[in-house]
């Protein structure tokens, strides 16, 4: 009996490769991103663990960070020993664009016991050297390798946009493997060095303790400048990879959503080879098989589909897990913070789950039709009508389910807070839908009929009838590709509407003609601002200082912003009286917060946010909330004004300059080139630039998304290939007898591709309200929840007709290979087979 | 002259297990670099940029008890025998070295760019509690503060360990305060006899070649007084000390395998200081010298034909492959002087990367016939390979 | 009416060739009602495939009506089998997504011939099979014996000048396919058509005018 199904799917060669491609693709999908996320999360594991070793605790300070002296009072006259003083940085690989490397200084005899993974350390050269000399550094000995360097090699380095030809002092060899992991990309230097380079003498970023009791910790904490906070390490690591979470479920969703795809194939295959063995099944139950014997063949048939199908996935999955990794690397660096992910974590887990996922759907999928083949009556012949008459009676009973599910989806997304059930609520829509599609498309194709006939005639009818006829082939297949487009169209719009909403938000606030900042956002000195704001055609200048503060246990984003009165409409108020919070935040403690701030923080306008300042924590009152789309981590926003009078802190990181009515930026930029000249290596970038690049980064961001659409896409041609391709193959004998009839072989092909087309079109209309259904989920409910952004829904009508061109162009794609096979095939030879 | 010892060490610590993590063992690169350091110490290109000493110069003070940067070594040595009320003996020993181990390192922004690298230890010896203790710091120089000697006031400090001492030429008296897990000094200490310059005027040659040579000063009895802390035990405790001040940048001559070294205090109120440096052939170098410091305070150098040193006592160490000198008979007959000398406690091996022998001894004896007692310190180098 | 000269044709099967005709020639006169009888797989199937055009022969001639039907092109052999033959299948022969009225008009369409005329010549031959109440039924709705009444109609309704038939009659029981004969005979004779069947059935190859016997691939007359 098991022969005889094997034999069923080698004789169907082309479903059978179609179903295990569907499966593998959807698999290969989840695979990936799995793949790509876990690579991510190790990647921070690693590189948290090699670089915080037995650190139990870190001291950070305010927006310039921890005083030197601090450190030294520490370790003198308070006798603290087990601290370490840490300077971080980034450097970029001169002449390797995008490659760039985390600086860490640190000072080797404060080291001690803090990181094992520094141990291990070789080079030609006295290591005194690396205190003495401003220019050494140590790389892992496999990235050494990698850049075909050696100890006592030199190196470019960009630092704070100034390159820097710096000496390869030693290889760092970790003893542990992990290690060698961890510090992938990071270049260690003496903290000096790290504080000349990166413009930072005097301070430090952080330092990093080794605290065994409660009671040091005690100390510690009556130690602390007024406005740093002692934090327990690992629960900062956690915060930090907390941050890309949001980031990871969305993919991770995503790919969830091309596994359901693939599923609805799987449920086509099965579906259909239990159709047409009707006859073969009825003869099986007439010489004695059991119904449990049945269900367990078809079982077995899918067991065996989804086995194959899904290693072919994981293999395929890990194939592009590469080209997934290198995106999701990009999207966290962007986005979040830096972080090298050079290799792929081959967690078997993930591939557990793949394999799991891959099979576990393929069965699910092969329930309803191994049921379906246990109701095979003993020596029924029962014909397509009388089947397809069953299905149809089913419909409004499928129908009904499916509304409930889509009313369940909504509720969940609408009532219950939290990332997962809004995720699961927009798979229910999506299920829900997706069983209401057969009905849907039952009525449509009546209601066609008519139209078709009258537009094309004889075959026009019969294209409407044949795809009501085989509803129970072609409303799969309907239903994969609608799927598949809603998701096209509700994750088209979702970036189209968040691109709007940025690009809108980037016009109200870059209002400046020409910003100025320092490569790798360092501090301008003080004499370059003077000359910037003094140059001849300057009317008004704003600044701004970005930099961390912290608040109980948690450290937010700090902007300090100088602006004249004129710039002040750069900022959007989602709540706050304008007049009364520019007034409170000019004059009083009181501070706006972006948008998503308030939504994490879970803040109005009106409370009181504490803030660790050099006077100790004082409370700030929240004055306005604003629109801001620069981070879905937030931002707390003061004016210099209080800022100054608060921290003593002359640093300004960037300048905006604005000219009068009609200033040419360009030339603005020369006059400003040349009145600062060589003071400090400055970057200029008019506002039409700087918005060019911010949504040059913004598109970057969502390539992933693209990717993941086109990913999910491909698998419903597929599916949609498969079924429709299978509807053909099964109509062989159909069209033989049109073909005797005087149809000639132009005209079964337009027959073939019309239905093919119906179908494709009626999927493309029906995707359209999930689309839109899904589009708004996805911006109000889940992009609200996992960043805290809101957006303006923007249905673009470019979207909306892609979607539909490419329902119909997959279908009709779908079609032509079987439309050229019938015509192809002698008619003779499909009846002759079908007297066999 | 003693001190160099750590010089080695720090190197050690410094390069082959930079992070004072062990490398792999037997692994090329460490051997490499204990290579490299074996010729930076032997040969005589690598004292090239450092400041000299060639011959006798005028001490000035203040100034000459702070650090003096541009050469290679430097140290502010302290010894001493404490009695508690009860008569429970201590000995303790502390050391803070400064080394400069780049001399071509230029001018940085940044406070914490240095060229120098401080290393301090603390050594007590319990003698009735038959137990040695030691602690090794190490810190970088430099501007940052972390650690360093100044003067007006006098200090010198290694993260909290400190010396402190008073403001103008005479530094007189000092505080001592170092604490470290289970361990605790603090002291107060006085010069009972005024600073007397070693060698020629402070001019300490070492060796044939100009230069091969430190610049050597010392106070020989400081009487001290304080507090002392031992596994949560407090003493009250006094005694006598010794401090040596010494700073260079000569190397070890070729051949030279190691050196002993006494400080020896006596009740008739003179000191003697006495080295001698042994050869791979087991006589003794030539260069070798000592000090005799009379009650007055008057000092004569020792020459080697004026002592006659003999070891009449060994101890092996638990590791097994050293085996050290732990009791002698010293003789000066042109002074008509015999000392007994022994180790209040054999095993007073400091066993780090760099092993030697640092311990309190004690003294009985006689000279013109009368009897003598007292203590000191001796520092036995190059038994354990 | 139909004149096969040397007929020639083998199908791969199973790795080797196999003879189905080998030098094969008959003529049909026209009006002439011809029965073929044989084994399965003598070939008779594919003798009909090849008068209609829907198979062409490795060699040898096939001329129907004047038509060299083995010369034509694909295209051509579709319009010439759309307006010269009626085809009447063992089974299978409606199409199931058209209506039993649809079913019969389709051979007139596809000649374009969609009009009233048509209509009346539908209805009336739908009368003629006495179906005239099913047009708006679908072949499924049917019995075995309506469907193949309405399938002979197809046939005929274009008034092909050959009518070709694959033993219409045997899935029908004895009563039902006496009837389906009777009236193909009725209607075959009224419009004066040429008619070869396959018949495995001595007693309706006995109706015929000249039953030829298909032995080797050669025609036996009988």
């Amino acid at each position: 009996m098991l022969r005889a199904s094997l034999r069923y799917l080698l004789r169907h060669p082309w479903q059978l490769a179609l179903s295990l491609l569907g499966v593998a693709l959807g698999v290969a999908v989840v695979v990936a991103v799995d793949l790509a996320n876990q690579s991510a999360g190790q990647a921070f594991n690693l590189s948290a663990q090699s670089l915080t070793g037995r650190t139990t605790h870190q001291v950070l300070g305010g927006p310039q960070g921890i005083p030197e002296s601090w450190y030294v009072e520490l370790r003198t006259r308070h006798g603290v020993r087990q601290a370490a003083p840490v300077i971080e940085g980034e450097a970029r690989l001169a002449g390797q664009p995008g490659r760039s490397l985390r600086l860490l200084g640190v000072d080797p005899l404060a080291e001690g016991q803090f990181r094992e993974s520094f141990g291990g350390l070789a080079g030609e050269q006295p290591l005194i050297r690396l205190m003495s000399q401003p220019d050494q550094l140590a790389l892992l000995d496999a990235d050494l390798a990698e850049l075909g360097l050696a100890p006592g090699d030199r190196i470019r380095l960009e630092l704070a946009g100034r390159e820097h030809d710096l000496n390869v002092a030693a290889a760092l060899r970790p003893e542990r493997e992990l290690d060698a992991r961890g510090l992938r990309d990071v270049a260690v230097m003496d903290i000096g060095a790290a504080q000349e380079l990166l413009g930072r003498a005097g301070w430090l970023d952080r330092v990093d303790l080794m605290l065994e009791s409660e009671a040091q910790v005690e100390q510690l904490r009556g130690l602390l400048p007024a406005d740093a906070q002692l934090l327990e390490a690992e629960a900062r690591n956690a915060a930090l990879q907390q941050m890309t979470r949001a980031f990871q479920l969305n993919l991770t969703a995503f790919s969830l959503l091309a596994l359901m795809v693939g599923a609805f194939l799987i449920f086509n295959t099965m579906t259909f080879s239990v159709v047409q063995r009707r006859q073969l099944l009825g003869l099986l139950r007439a010489v004695g098989v059991t119904r449990g014997q049945i269900f367990g063949l078809v079982i077995f048939e899918a067991l065996l589909i989804g086995l194959l199908g899904t290693l072919a996935g994981i293999a395929l999955g890990l194939a592009i897990s590469h080209v997934l990794l290198d995106l999701v690397g990009r999207t966290i660096n962007d986005l979040y913070f830096m972080l090298s992910i050079s290799e792929l974590a081959l967690s078997p887990w993930s591939l557990a789950k793949g394999l799991l996922l891959g099979v576990g759907m393929t069965l699910v999928a092969a329930l309803s039709p191994a049921l379906e083949a246990t109701g095979t009556p003993p020596r029924a012949a029962l014909s397509r009508a009388v089947l397809e008459q069953g299905v149809r009676a089913r419909l409004p009973w499928l129908a009904g389910a499916g509304l409930i599910l889509v009313s369940l989806g909504v509720g969940l997304l609408a009532l219950v807070g939290g990332l997962v059930p809004a995720f699961a609520g927009l798979f229910l829509m999506i299920l829900g839908w997706a069983l209401v599609v057969p009905l849907a498309m039952c009525w449509l194709v009546r209601l066609l009929a008519p139209l078709l006939g009258r537009l094309a005639g004889l075959p026009g009818r019969m294209a409407a009838r044949g795809v009501e006829a085989g509803l129970s082939r072609t409303s799969i297949a309907a239903a994969a590709l609608m799927v598949a487009v809603s998701a096209v169209v509700g994750v088209g719009t979702m970036v189209d509407s968040f691109r709007a909403t940025f690009s809108q938000w980037l016009d109200a606030t870059l209002r400046a003609d020409v910003y100025v900042s320092v490569p790798g956002n360092g501090a301008l000195l003080p004499e370059a601002v003077e000359a910037l704001i003094e140059t001849d055609g300057v009317a008004y200048w704003s600044t701004a200082r970005y930099g961390r503060v912290g608040s109980g246990e948690q450290r937010h984003r700090l902007r300090v912003f100088h602006l004249p009165a004129t710039a002040e409409d750069a900022f959007r108020f989602r709540s706050g009286d304008p007049e009364a919070a520019w007034s409170a935040f000019r004059d009083g403690d009181a501070v706006f917060v972006t948008e998503p701030f308030a939504y994490h923080q879970q803040l109005q306008v009106g409370d009181t946010l504490l803030l660790a300042t050099p006077e100790g924590e004082r409370p700030f009152q929240v004055a306005a909330v604003v629109y801001d789309y620069s981070t879905s981590e937030g931002a707390v926003m003061m004016s210099r004004e209080t800022y100054d009078r608060l921290w003593d802190d002359p640093i300004v990181n960037s300048v905006g300059l604005y000219g009068p009515p009609g200033t040419d930026a360009d030339a603005l930029v020369q006059r400003l080139r040349q009145r600062t000249g060589d003071m400090q290596p400055l970057r200029y970038r008019s506002n039409l630039e700087l918005r060019r690049l911010s949504l040059q980064v913004f598109d970057q961001t969502f390539t992933i998304t693209q990717v993941l659409r086109m990913l999910a896409m491909l698998v419903a041609v597929v599916g949609v290939l498969s079924a429709l391709m299978a509807l053909a193959l099964e109509r062989a004998r159909e069209y033989a007898v049109m073909r005797a009839t005087g149809f000639t072989p132009g005209q079964i092909q337009g027959l073939i591709v019309g239905q093919n087309a119906l179908v494709g079109g009626i999927a493309g209309l029906l995707a359209l309200p999930l689309g839109l259904a899904l589009s708004a989920a996805l911006i109000l409910v889940i992009n609200q929840r996992s960043f805290g952004w809101t957006m303006q829904v923007q249905v673009s009508a470019e979207v909306l007709l892609q979607a539909g061109a490419l329902a119909l162009l997959a279908a009709v794609l779908a079609g032509l290979y079987p439309a050229w096979r019938m015509s192809r095939t002698s008619p003779a030879l499909a009846l002759r087979e079908d007297a066999a | 002259m003693k001190r160099w010892v750590a010089l080695p060490l720090v190197m050690l610590v410094l390069v082959a297990g930079w992070w004072l993590w062990p490398s792999p063992p037997g692994s090329p690169d460490a051997s490499g670099q204990t290579q490299s350091v074996t010729r930076f110490l032997s040969g005589e290109e690598a004292a090239e940029g450092y400041a000299r000493i060639t011959g006798p110069e005028a001490l000035e003070f203040p100034r000459d008890h702070g650090a003096h940067p541009g050469y290679r070594h430097e140290w502010w040595y302290i010894t001493g025998q404490l009695e508690t009320a009860q008569g429970r003996h201590f000995g303790y020993q502390i050391t803070f070295f400064r080394f400069n181990l780049d001399p071509d390192a230029p001018e940085r922004t940044s406070d914490w760019g240095t060229n120098q690298v401080w290393m301090a230890h603390l050594g007590l010896t319990d003698t009735d509690g038959g137990r040695f203790h030691h602690r090794e710091r190490f810190s970088r120089g430099g501007d940052i503060g972390l650690a360093g000697a100044a003067v007006d006031p006098f200090r010198v400090w290694l993260d909290d360990w400190r010396l402190d001492g008073a403001a103008g030429p005479d530094i007189m008296p000092l505080r001592l305060q170092a604490a470290d897990d289970g361990l605790a000094l603090d002291l107060h200490l006085d010069a009972l006899k005024p600073l007397v310059l070693q060698g020629e005027a402070g001019y300490s040659q070492k060796g044939p070649d100009p230069g091969n040579a430190s610049r050597y000063f010392s106070y020989t009895r400081l009487a001290t007084d304080g507090e002392l802390i031992l596994d949560g035990e407090r003493f009250r405790v006094s005694g006598l000390s010794w401090m040596d001040r010494e700073w260079g940048s000569s190397v070890l001559s070729e051949g030279q395998t190691g050196w002993n070294w006494f400080s020896l205090q006596l009740d008739d109120q003179t000191e003697i200081m006495y080295y001698i440096l042994r050869l791979d052939d087991g006589a003794i170098a030539p260069r070798s010298k000592g000090l005799f410091v009379a009650a007055d305070g008057s000092s004569q150098v020792l020459q080697t034909q004026d002592v006659e040193l003999e070891e009449t006592r060994h101890w092996d160490s638990p590791l097994g492959d050293a085996r050290y000198p732990v009791a002698w008979r010293l003789r000066i007959p042109s002074r008509d002087l015999q000392l007994e000398i022994e180790a209040v406690l054999d095993d007073q091996e400091l066993r780090t990367g760099f092993r030697y022998w640092e311990g309190a001894v004690r003294i009985r004896g006689a000279r013109d016939g009368e009897p003598v007692a007292g203590g000191g310190y001796a520092e036995l180098t190059g038994y354990a390979e | 009416m139909i004149h096969l000269r040397s007929l020639d044709k083998r199908y791969r099967e199973g790795g080797r060739d196999r003879v189905v005709l080998h030098d094969f020639s008959l003529d049909v006169a026209e009006g002439e009602r011809l029965a073929l009888v044989g084994r399965s797989g003598a070939g008779k199937s594919t003798l009909l495939n090849m008068i209609s055009g829907m198979d062409s022969p490795d060699a040898g001639d096939v001329n129907v009506g004047g038509a060299r039907v083995d010369r034509l092109s694909e295209r051509d052999r579709t319009l010439f089998r759309r307006r010269h033959i009626g085809f009447v299948f063992q089974f299978f022969n409606l199409i199931p997504t058209l209506t039993v009225l649809e079913n019969l008009l389709l051979p007139l369409q596809l000649l374009g011939q969609g009009g009233a005329e048509a209509r009346g010549r539908a209805a009336k031959l739908l009368q003629q099979v006495g179906l005239a109440d099913r047009g708006a039924s679908f072949p499924e709705q049917l019995s075995g014996g309506e469907q193949q009444r309405v399938a002979i109609a197809r046939a005929l309704i274009h008034r092909p000048r050959v009518l070709l038939a694959d033993e219409p009659t045997g899935t029908l029981d004895e009563e039902t396919g006496a009837q389906v004969l009777a009236l193909l005979d009725e209607l075959t004779a009224a419009y004066h058509m040429t008619v070869v069947m396959v018949t495995h059935s001595p007693e309706v190859a006995a109706r015929m005018d000249r039953v030829i016997r298909l032995v080797d691939g050669r025609p036996v007359e009988a």
